[in-house]
């Protein structure tokens, strides 16, 4: 008996001849065995011994179980593994003239029917067309003369996702890369009628190439269609760990089984974990978790610093959303999966409006830029403004909730405003304001303070803007839901009743802005003093604007009891309130009166510069400009039209509208300095100017009509002065966007005069 | 014993520090652990399932360690052991069968395992591939080393190749001739 070391050493020999043997093809065995022969007969029996016991299928490179070697075309070459639906084996192509490797799966079926066997082969033929660079191609399949039935497909060397990833260590927008190159191949299956239902790491190759091909496309549903043999069918065992809830539960799988499986796949691919953490650690199993286990959040699975949460929390909300136990919750398409993913990697919003909502700003003031030309100052001064609320610490709840809304709600609008909505046209900022107050008042109906806040900040922006008209019933909603909150803020009111009344300046909102008018006189006892003076004043002044200059008289008085009592105002309120003042005293043409307001509104502007900006100083200069006009000094008149003008030129383009009232008082001085030629010159120009913009400023346009009139007729134009004078005299009549005032009055009546001195001998009917 | 009631974190802790007993303690309660999660398992699914014994070993030491990873020197060692323990969990029932059969040397795979699908191939007579087992681990222990992790957990070759770091190519050749020389001892 040999020692053992003489054993192990006949047996090493053995094992090193037995691995040459097995490596050769069959045809040169013989001759390799025959050589052994004569060089060592001993080993040469015992290797023949070994052999005639071995396998015939590892003599052939395929693992025991294979009795079938030869599959249609191909010849099995060895197990490449085993999946859930049999075995898979490396074979090749022997016959047809040309070398070509194959992953060859042998399902696990025992028998088919004619009819199945059919139905097999015509599927099979739907997949085979299935081409894609991502999507390993089935590029045959039958069923062997013993009724198996087998595929053959693309043969794919390479690693599976998860490990490739971890392999390159690649970093999380590479991952999320690869992932989008699945995404579309599986999209492309779609698109061609085919669902995957069993993605999975372990489907999913990536090759040399750095290429992830899909394995296993339709086969799932290719071998549940065929109902290969009803007390079979429990043999194809399903990747439990993969598997969307509606697959455990036996319902119908669709392309959203395919959008599941992707989110667990990127969970992943992402944080090296399931997400579900029960499962994961074996407290309950994987497909109890997928029925009921709450996805945990990825940024916290994967464990990547802070610095990188805010990006994925973009992503976590695109897992979460791919995760949705119902199938109609997931992404509607895998392509809509793959659009935020684009998103996500490119630094945009989601496309699904899913995001954060600083990305979705981000993204959509990028989107939206067309709109946001429009837009511009008050979308962005009021998302930006919002944000800043909502990362204000010490924001109330409520608060934090409205502005969340407010914004989401604009968002939403902005984010809704595709081509589809807009076809052909740019829509104008005040639609998106106007959408978000109809969506907020939809969606948040049941919260008054949230509706007050938010409609407050949206009727704020369309007046901004210049759209009075709309802003007026979202305020009026507004002050509706103020009234149904329990605690009820009469400052909240009071601003507004502010801003409503601003919206009243148009001629049929008249009695509207008197009723308005009201209610702040019956809030003003309960206010701030500094808003109700505020308040007060600016009802006033638009009061004054319908000629209503009594009622104007009963808010000022209320004030003047107020000032008394109330501490010092803040020197910016204190301003507005005596430029308002002066505003409704010049329209009531009391020029005294006018002149006491408006220098007390330059003395505060002069003692504190700081806290003015230089148009609203200007715009107290040219007020006093025109009231000094008004009061014949030409010389102090063209001291404050000097001071205001260069602010006026710095702000607005030279034919914008606000540049008109310039040109109107040019035109009033150069009347009183006796220059009718430059007085028409400056007229004509503020009249090319309004004539662009029609319903801009129309006491203006009354007024270049009426100074054009007077120059005309100073210059012995007559006839062209009575013609401008019969304009001037329709557009009063006819404009029934604004109330003729004192001040107005009194201008044609001194063009009037002037016509008639210089032109009444010659005047014609 | 339930498993909550002994001390899984501290004899992991031993194990992964390297005291290579503190594994073997623990074993029996994974076992029991296997074949809890194992049965409810297919009882969730009503059958339709084959259960990966890999999977499933993972899914205990990953329930056990928690979300610690294993090392691929601790990967071995637990999926050795793990064969070791299942090799004799089934030998041990087919003993058992035997005795109860009265000299019956069929083997009949049974409950979970029988849903394991593990590569044994039917009719094997389980206490003498044992035994032939020990005699190829004299001659060639990683060679039984490989049988063992193909057969008692299921680990497929190319996992085999990449636990034990060998060459894949290798790891088949030697189970192709392993299973030649099993085949031929318990022939004889």
């Amino acid at each position: 008996m040999s020692s053992r070391g003489d054993q192990r050493e006949a047996f090493d020999s053995l094992r090193m001849e037995f691995h040459v043997v097995i490596e050769l093809p069959a045809e040169h065995r013989e001759a390799h065995l025959e050589a052994l022969q004569r060089t060592d007969a001993d080993l040469h029996g015992r290797l023949c011994e070994l052999l005639s016991h071995a396998m015939e299928t590892d003599l052939t490179r395929v693992p025991a179980e294979a009795a079938t070697v030869v599959f249609g075309p191909f010849k099995l070459l060895h197990s490449i593994g085993r999946g859930g639906m049999g075995e898979v084996f490396l074979a090749e192509r022997c016959s047809g003239g040309f070398e070509q490797q194959v992953a060859l799966k042998r399902v696990r079926y025992e028998t088919l029917s004619p009819v199945l066997v059919e139905r097999f082969l015509r599927e099979r033929q739907l997949l085979a067309r299935l081409s894609h660079p991502n999507i390993a191609r089935l590029i045959d399949g039958g069923v062997s003369e013993d009724g198996q039935p087998w595929l053959a497909m693309e043969f794919v060397d390479g690693q599976r996702i998860t490990d490739w990833a971890i392999a390159k260590q690649l970093d999380v927008p590479a991952r999320v890369a690869l992932l989008r190159q699945v995404a579309a191949a599986v999209a492309f299956a779609h698109s061609h009628l085919i669902v995957h239902r069993d993605i999975k790491p372990a489907n999913i190759l990536v090759g040399l190439d750095s290429e992830p091909k899909l394995l296993d496309f339709g086969i799932a549903k290719l071998l549940d269609d065929s109902e290969v043999d009803a007390t079979q069918t429990g043999a194809r065992a399903l990747t439990v760990r993969y598997a969307a809830p509606e697959q455990i539960s036996g319902e119908r799988t669709t392309t959203a089984t395919d959008v599941y499986a992707l989110g667990v796949l990127m969970f992943e691919l992402i944080s090296g974990h399931s997400p579900y953490a029960l499962a994961d650690s074996g407290r309950q199993s994987w497909s109890q978790s997928a029925l009921t286990e709450t996805p945990q959040s990825l940024s916290h699975a994967a464990a990547l610093p802070r610095a990188r949460s805010n990006r994925l929390g973009d992503l976590d909300r695109i897992v979460q959303k791919a995760l949705a136990k119902v199938p109609h919750e997931r992404y509607p398409s895998v392509l809509a999966l793959n659009d935020d993913l684009a998103d996500w990697l490119a630094d945009r919003a989601l496309r699904s409006g899913i995001g954060g909502t600083r990305a979705r700003t981000r993204q959509l003031l990028k989107q939206h830029r067309w709109a946001l030309s429009l837009v511009a100052g008050v979308m962005l001064a009021l998302a930006i403004g919002l944000l800043v609320a909502l990362h204000e610490a010490r924001i109330a709840e409520r608060q934090t909730r409205s502005a969340q809304a407010n914004l989401s709600a604009m968002l939403g609008v902005l984010g809704g405003a595709n081509r589809r909505d807009y076809l052909g046209r740019e829509p104008a900022a005040s639609e998106f304001l106007e959408m978000a107050a109809q969506r907020l008042q939809r969606d948040y109906g049941d919260d008054p303070a949230l509706i007050h806040e938010a409609l407050g900040e949206i009727a704020h922006g369309l007046v901004n803007l210049g759209h009075e008209v709309e802003a007026e019933p979202i305020l009026v909603a507004a002050l509706e839901a103020t009234e149904r909150m329990p605690d009820s803020d009469p400052n909240q009111q009071l601003q507004l009743l502010k801003l409503l009344v601003i919206t009243q300046d148009v001629q049929e909102a008249r009695a509207r802005a008197e009723a308005s008018a009201t209610r702040i006189l019956g809030l003003a006892a309960q206010g701030n003093p500094d808003l109700v003076l505020d308040t007060l004043s600016t009802a006033a002044g638009i009061l004054s604007k319908h000629g209503l200059f009594n009622r104007c008289d009963e808010l000022f008085n209320y004030a003047d009891t107020l000032l008394a009592r109330a501490q010092p105002m803040q020197p910016a309120a204190e301003e507005n309130f005596w430029r308002q003042r002066g505003w409704v005293a010049w329209r009531a043409f009391d020029l005294d009166s006018a002149i006491i307001h408006l220098s007390r509104s330059e003395a505060l502007i002069v003692a504190h510069p700081a806290e003015f900006s230089a148009l609203r100083k200007a715009e107290t200069q040219l007020l006093l400009a025109d009231v000094e006009l008004a009061r014949n000094n030409p010389d102090a008149a063209q001291v404050h039209l000097l001071a205001g003008q260069p602010a006026f030129e710095r702000e607005y383009a030279e034919d914008h509208p606000e540049r008109a009232p310039l040109h109107v008082q040019w035109a009033k001085l150069a009347l009183l300095h006796q220059h009718p030629a430059d007085a028409l010159r400056e007229a004509d120009s503020a009249l090319r100017i309004l004539e662009k913009h029609h319903d801009a400023l129309p006491g203006d346009r009354l007024a270049a009509l009426w100074i054009r009139a007077e120059s005309l007729a100073k210059m012995d134009d007559c006839a062209a002065a009575v013609l401008t004078a019969s304009n001037a005299q329709t557009d009063s009549n006819t404009n029934s966007q604004m109330q003729l005032l004192p001040r107005d009055l009194k201008l044609a009546a001194i063009s009037e005069l002037a016509i008639k001195q210089r032109c009444a001998p010659t005047t014609t009917p | 014993m339930p498993i909550s009631d002994i001390d899984v974190t501290g004899l992991l802790r031993q194990w992964q520090e390297g005291d290579q007993d503190s594994l073997d303690s623990l074993l029996p309660h994974v076992y029991a652990e296997l074949r809890r999660i194992a049965v409810h398992e297919l009882r969730a699914n009503q059958g339709h399932e084959t259960l990966q014994p890999t999977a499933l070993i993972n899914d205990v030491f990953v329930r056990l360690l928690g979300a610690q990873s294993l090392d691929i020197g601790n990967r071995k060692h637990l999926f050795t052991t793990a064969a070791k323990l299942m090799r004799q969990v089934l030998i041990d029932r087919a003993r058992a069968q035997n005795r109860e059969k009265r000299g019956g040397g069929n083997w009949q795979r049974v409950d979970f395992i029988e849903a394991m699908a593990l590569p044994i191939e039917q009719n094997t007579d389980l206490p003498a591939l044992d035994q032939a087992l020990n005699a190829l681990a004299e001659l060639a222990p990683r060679m039984a080393q490989i049988v063992e992790l193909r057969y008692f957990t299921g680990v497929e070759v190319s996992d085999v190749a990449r636990l034990l770091e060998m060459d894949e190519r290798t790891v088949y050749r030697d189970w192709a001739m392993a299973r030649a020389w099993l085949r031929q001892r318990l022939d004889a």
